[in-house]
């Protein structure tokens, strides 16, 4: 387990870094039924901000707002347009922030040393972040500069000691000391491809994405439901729950892909609603296979029993004895074979239903 | 949903728990096997009858976290008003019809720590102990807290 947990990105990421300030930021960005950043982030009426799948979801459970518990309906929701663009801006950046805001203090330490003095913006960066939204020619001309460090440290005075070079790649100038042994390996791991990039915060495109209305199943026939299903491109198999079910899940994954300002492709969204599918397969398969286990033996000792019956039985009919014990060996293998082919079948079986997740998610 | 989220909870959870002050009662909290079930260490708050007792807490997350709230029982004896003596289940609202996902395993710990110092006498599951705080007898009340503390929750984790 420990293996995934470096993966997943949490505010606290930020802790050490040369901003530590910058955690509560991260949290503010985040979902706080699922803990990530905020995917097609939507308004409550009471002003809260939940992941539109999340907020969804909850609410078929309990109509209330999870931070105030004020009532609040699914019909009332507001698409955030600004909130997405904002995490998706810090998304984007954030990696790199990461790591510059960690190696920043290590040149920080050093260029101090070789008394270049540095000064932190007191300004939070999402300030920064919001100005890059509205103005790209300031973020643009900052990148230029001389990467992201330039959001954050500014230099007040110009270094004092020591004789001064001009970078070759950024033509800004430096202390040489500094120049040879930090910033030329800096400058060219900044990769040139961020300075070209137009923005990074994507415009809010026009789709032709309409949002699904929630049916009335009382009133529909299977054949009208898996109508309705087809014309979704859903696959249609399964019992009237399963069809149902199916049915609420891509209701919700669509409305909330239609509050992004980047909705993703129906493709994608049917591929999730196949792994919501084959997630609830498998803790059902779990269950059935632990079963199994137990079931399988006892079926055994259920087929031994019968079989020391009939054996019984044929004694008592006096057959010739040593007949009957060839007859029984014969049995009792001709048992374990049928067993196997038996225990083969539901491995097929499972093969047979990932094939079909996997047609599915085509 | 619910194992993406347990992750983060667990990563976020060791951070908290070694960086900060604030969960100073909180020993430990750690997944036991899977993501689905958990197991919690409480220390007794120090200005209270419970101190220096140790508990621990049991927790069983469903697999529609965080929309259903976890199961969370004590497993050594705990005597308070909201706790169940001999079944160590727990009185809590937020743990029943008060959950919402914005509470995580970590504040609902600190949510029965603090059950521990401010109980609630009129939900009671342990009428016995209840029923010393609601005739104020706080020196009887503290005075058996202590006992089983001593008894049940000393070196007991």
């Amino acid at each position: 387990m420990s293996s995934f947990v470096p993966t997943v990105s949490d505010p606290s990421d930020f802790a050490h870094c040369s901003e530590p300030r910058l955690v509560e930021f991260d949290s503010l960005l985040r979902c706080h039924i699922c803990k990530e950043y905020q995917t097609a982030p939507v308004l409550t009426t009471c002003g809260h901000s939940y992941c539109s799948v999340c907020i969804r979801k909850y609410l078929i459970h309990t109509a209330k707002c999870p931070i105030c518990s004020k009532e609040i309906r699914e019909a009332n929701l507001q698409r955030n347009v600004l909130l997405e663009q904002v995490v998706i801006c810090f998304k984007t950046l954030r990696d790199d922030l990461l790591e510059k805001l960690t190696v920043e203090s290590k040149v920080d330490d050093r260029q101090r040393r070789g008394s270049c003095e540095v000064i932190e913006i007191d300004d939070n960066v999402e300030v920064d972040d919001e100005l890059e939204i509205v103005s790209e020619t300031k973020k643009r001309r900052n990148v230029g500069q001389g990467g992201l460090e330039s959001l954050f440290k500014r230099k007040k005075t110009p270094p004092k000691v020591g004789p001064l070079g001009t970078c070759p790649i950024c033509a800004k100038q430096f202390p040489i000391r500094v120049l040879e042994s930090e910033h030329i390996d800096l400058c060219l791991n900044t990769p040139l491809l961020e300075q070209d990039k137009d923005s990074i915060v994507p415009k809010e495109s026009e789709h032709s994405y309409q949002k699904l209305t929630k049916l009335d199943f009382s009133s529909l026939s299977n054949t009208t439901l898996k109508q309705k299903l087809a014309k979704l491109e859903l696959p249609t198999n399964g019992n009237r729950n399963q069809l149902e079910s199916r049915y609420n899940e891509y209701l919700i994954l669509w409305n909330a892909n239609c509050d992004s300002i980047v909705p993703k492709d129906p493709k994608v969204l049917r591929r999730q609603l196949a792994q919501w599918e084959s997630s609830l397969k498998f803790r059902k398969d779990d269950h059935d296979r632990q079963l199994d286990k137990k079931g399988w033996s006892d079926l055994i000792k259920q087929a031994r029993n019968s079989k020391m019956k009939t054996r019984e039985e044929q004694d008592d009919a006096q057959v010739e004895s040593i007949d009957i014990m060839s007859t029984n060996e014969e049995d009792d293998s001709n048992l374990i074979t049928s067993a196997q082919p038996q225990n083969c079948s539901i491995q097929a079986s499972t093969q047979e239903s990932t094939d079909h997740e996997r047609v599915f998610a085509d | 949903m619910a194992t993406k989220r347990l992750m983060k909870e667990y990563n976020s959870i060791q951070k908290a728990l070694s960086d900060t002050q604030e969960y100073e009662n909180i020993v430990s909290l750690e997944p036991t096997g899977d993501l689905f079930s958990w197991c919690g260490v409480i220390r007794g708050p120090s200005n209270s009858p419970f101190q220096a007792g140790t508990w621990k807490i049991k927790i069983e997350v469903p697999q529609n976290y965080p929309i259903a709230p976890p199961k969370m029982k004590f497993v050594n004896k705990l005597c308070h008003p909201n706790v169940n003596f001999q079944t160590g289940e727990i009185c809590l609202d937020i743990l029943q019809n008060q959950w919402t996902p914005a509470w995580t395993l970590l504040t609902t710990m600190s949510a029965i720590l603090l059950l521990l110092q401010d109980p609630e006498p009129t939900s009671p599951l342990n009428i016995d102990i209840s029923n010393l705080l609601k005739s104020g007898d706080i020196k009887a009340y503290n005075g058996l807290i202590r006992f089983y503390t001593h008894k049940y929750a000393i070196d007991s984790v």
